[in-house]
């Protein structure tokens, strides 16, 4: 009996660690799509990525994320902003040049799968976007986790490298990393 | 005082000053207050301007921290706040107006929410100012910022502007002042000018002086005008002094003829009662005696008359001078009632006076006159009294608050014809009677009870009438009057029995009044030296020292009688002499001829015609 009390116990425990856990990362990975979003106003793309107001996030390994644009696309709705959200898997990733995609974001666990040449991308004017511990020294924005509170990690050489200017306001509060 | 007395009391100087200065204050004093008031405004409403701009220029530049979601990015950009001193509180919401960052001085909050904040209501003068201004990115609202300033530096500034107002105003003020105290010289000059002009024409009575014309505007026409008004008066005054000169010469002409009828008219009169008062004194049988003595009533009459056209002319010129002495009162009415008690008993009217027993004894006045109001006042009673009484009554009272001033008040009441009570007025007209009948049935001129009312009016007193016809009148004469408090005897010191035979030298140039006079005093017992002018009078005074009195007659030919009084007073003081009394004896009863008389050292004066009392009377005085 008391085993069963005690394996009810720790099963409810494990339960709630598991839920929380799991809003957790759910509500982390919003605050991801929000910068993802942000970005987009304070990084200034040449003009061979028009229309102005047509924006391409590409998501590479996240479905999450791609959830959480719903809420987003409305808000850029009202800033009279389009926003397409092309989440890229497998095959798909050749196809990012068609995408033109402003943003490349690379989930953590898809960069630990497989290697990328980040800076094939970065000719293609794409900034490039990691959560990956590090990717700040690869790819031009880190989105690095300090004190449970996400930080802009900006290189800003690859950002040039990107044919991109960020936005003095926005680099005011990152990181900048000049590698 | 009102601010009517206080501007009229100032001079034109002052007044222009006074307008100018408070005009020029006025309109600077408001001119600065819209400046300030509106500066004021101005300075809040900029405030709020610049403040707004802060806002919106700190909300541009914390974007990215509200959307990064980094409130330390984006206290550092409030903290920009702190080169403004006087922005106390600058607060940033997210787009859900929760507190995202916040930058304060001092004690100062942010409320957690921005809907925490009371909307500000404008007041005139608020102690700080705030604003709150949307944060957007491509035209949507990603925050808010609040900002709150104080007022300090404004009012630091509006304090500065204030002392400068306050300086512009009284360096303003000094100027305008030096400014109008110059330019009122051009009104108030010629004002002052034709003052002092005023001013010399008062004191110095010339005419001929102008004033000088020193502008073309209206005070220099006033000035012109009054040119014009000083010639006219100067005209003016030349014809009146021309009239005057008439006049003077006519008021002499007429002076001299009174004086001249007076003593031509007295010198006959004098032999006439002179001379009938001589036969009265001599044996005559009764018819011969009604006759004199009817010479002697007519010759009094003529004198009457004579006396009260010449008190008339007196008072018309104003000459009429009071001598007011101390006089026993009882003596005077006694001897009032004592002159007509006898014509009085001949009708069979009782006449008696009532006097109370504290009637003072001696009172300042003057005698003659009092004398002469209360004869007139018995002898109109005794005129009009067919039959019945006469009284003549005195009370006094005293004046309230004075010491030795009493009302004395003169009743003179009959029981004659009486007078209607419409015409009592106007019986102290002059020529005026009751009516035309009385004249003719009674005589008079109607001067006498004018005169009274005139000489009771130089003595300050009033005269009134009670009358009922057929019953009876009453004549009340108050004076008031100071009572003296002398012993008996001391108004006639000089009176007594003259039992020396006197050796009296007479200069009179009329042969009639020569006789008449040597008769009465020899009559009298006493020797008589006659000589026909002044001159032969001096000659035998300085030849014959023994003359104890000199009766000098005025007008005489060779030498008048002033001239030789003054001779013989200065061979007395030559000689070291005496001085013998020398008594005026003449026609002339004008005033300025005794003053003449006294001035010349003589010692009395006498109006003629002379009777034997008077006579008595000089006799005893020498």
């Amino acid at each position: 009996m008391k085993i069963k009390k005690i394996a009810f116990v720790t099963f409810v425990s494990m339960m709630v660690m598991l839920t929380s856990t799991s809003f957790a990362r759910n509500d982390h990975k919003n605050i991801e799509a929000v910068f993802l979003y942000n970005l987009i106003n304070y990084i200034f793309w040449p003009e061979s990525k028009q229309p102005p107001h047509v924006f391409n996030i590409c998501l590479v390994g996240n479905p999450y994320i791609e959830n959480s644009f719903r809420e987003i696309q409305k808000k850029a709705k009202e800033r009279k902003q389009v926003l397409n959200v092309y989440n890229l898997t497998g095959d798909n990733l050749k196809s990012i040049e068609e995408k033109k995609c402003h943003i490349l974001y690379f989930s953590q666990a898809s960069l630990q799968k497989r290697s990328y040449n980040i800076d094939k991308f970065h000719k293609a004017n794409t900034l490039t976007v990691s959560g990956a511990d590090g990717f700040g020294n690869i790819g031009a924005v880190e989105l690095a986790l300090v004190d449970g509170k996400l930080k802009l990690v900006i290189n800003i050489k690859k950002v040039k490298q990107a044919g991109l200017s960020v936005s003095s306001k926005l680099l005011r509060l990152s990181k900048v990393v000049d590698e | 005082m009102s601010i009517k007395t206080f501007v009229t009391s100032k001079s034109i100087r002052n007044k222009l000053l006074l307008i100018t200065l408070s005009v020029t204050f006025s309109a600077l004093l408001l001119f600065a207050a819209v400046q300030l008031v509106l500066g004021y405004y101005y300075s809040v409403d900029n405030l709020k301007r610049n403040l707004s701009i802060s806002a919106k220029t700190i909300g541009f530049q914390s974007t990215a921290s509200i959307e990064f979601l980094d409130p330390h990015s984006a206290a550092e950009v409030l903290s920009a706040l702190n080169q403004n001193q006087d922005v106390v509180k600058g607060c940033l919401y997210d787009h859900r107006k929760k507190l995202f960052a916040s930058h304060i001085k001092g004690r100062k909050t942010c409320k957690e929410s921005l809907s925490d904040y009371q909307p500000v209501q404008d007041i005139i003068m608020p102690s700080e100012v705030s604003v709150v201004e949307s944060i957007t990115v491509k035209n949507s609202i990603v925050g808010y910022i609040y900002l709150e300033s104080t007022l300090k530096s404004m009012l630091a500034y509006f304090i500065e502007f204030m002392g400068y107002v306050a300086f512009v105003l009284i360096v303003t003020s000094l100027l305008s002042y030096r400014l109008v105290l110059y330019l009122q010289s051009f009104i108030s000059g010629p004002v002052r000018n034709l003052l002092n002009v005023i001013n010399q024409v008062s004191e110095t009575n010339d005419y001929d002086i102008r004033a000088k014309i020193m502008s073309n505007d209206e005070v220099g026409d006033l000035v012109v005008c009054f040119n014009n008004m000083l010639r006219l008066i100067q005209i003016h005054n030349e014809n009146l002094e021309k009239e005057k000169k008439n006049a003077e010469f006519a008021n002499n002409a007429k002076s001299e003829f009174l004086s001249n009828m007076s003593h031509e008219i007295r010198t006959p009169l004098n032999g006439i009662i002179g001379t009938a008062d001589l036969l009265l004194r001599s044996d005559l049988d009764e018819e011969d005696r009604k006759s004199v003595e009817v010479i002697v009533q007519s010759g009094k009459s003529l004198l009457a008359i004579i006396n009260d056209v010449l008190d008339i002319s007196k008072i018309e010129a104003g000459k009429i001078q009071l001598e007011v002495i101390p006089s026993n009162l009882k003596d005077v009415v006694s001897s009032v009632v004592a002159a007509f008690s006898a014509m009085a008993s001949s009708k069979g009217v009782s006449l008696y006076t009532s006097l109370p027993n504290s009637l003072p004894e001696f009172v300042n006045m003057d005698e003659t006159r009092v004398r002469q109001v209360l004869s007139n006042l018995v002898s109109n009673a005794v005129k009009f009294t067919p039959q019945g009484e006469i009284c003549l009554k005195v009370a006094c009272e005293k004046i309230e608050g004075t010491e030795n001033n009493f009302m004395f008040t003169f009743t003179v009441s009959d029981t004659g014809v009486g007078i209607d009570p419409d015409k009592l007025k106007s019986i102290f007209k002059r020529f005026t009677q009751e009516d035309g009948s009385i004249t003719r049935v009674y005589g008079g001129t109607g001067l006498g009870l004018s005169i009274c009312e005139e000489l009771v009016g130089l003595m300050d007193g009033h005269i009134s009438a009670e009358s009922e016809k057929d019953k009876g009148s009453s004549f009340i004469v108050e004076l008031p009057l100071k009572v003296e408090s002398l012993k008996e005897d001391k108004g006639k010191s000089k009176k007594g029995q003259t039992v020396k035979k006197l050796k009296v030298l007479v200069a009179e140039d009329d042969l009639i009044n020569q006789k008449l006079i040597q008769r009465m005093i020899e009559s009298l017992g006493h020797q008589v030296h006659l000589v026909e002018n002044g001159f032969v009078a001096v000659e035998t005074f300085k030849e014959n020292d023994e003359f104890d009195l000199v009766l000098m007659d005025m007008q005489m030919p060779v030498m008048d009688g002033i001239d030789a009084a003054k001779e013989i007073r200065l061979f007395e003081k030559q000689n070291q002499k005496e001085e013998v009394p020398i008594l005026a004896l003449t026609a002339n009863a004008l005033e300025q001829h005794k003053e003449m008389c006294f001035n010349a050292g003589m010692s009395g004066y006498y109006t003629k015609p002379v009777t034997m009392q008077s006579i008595e009377e000089m006799l005893t005085l020498s």
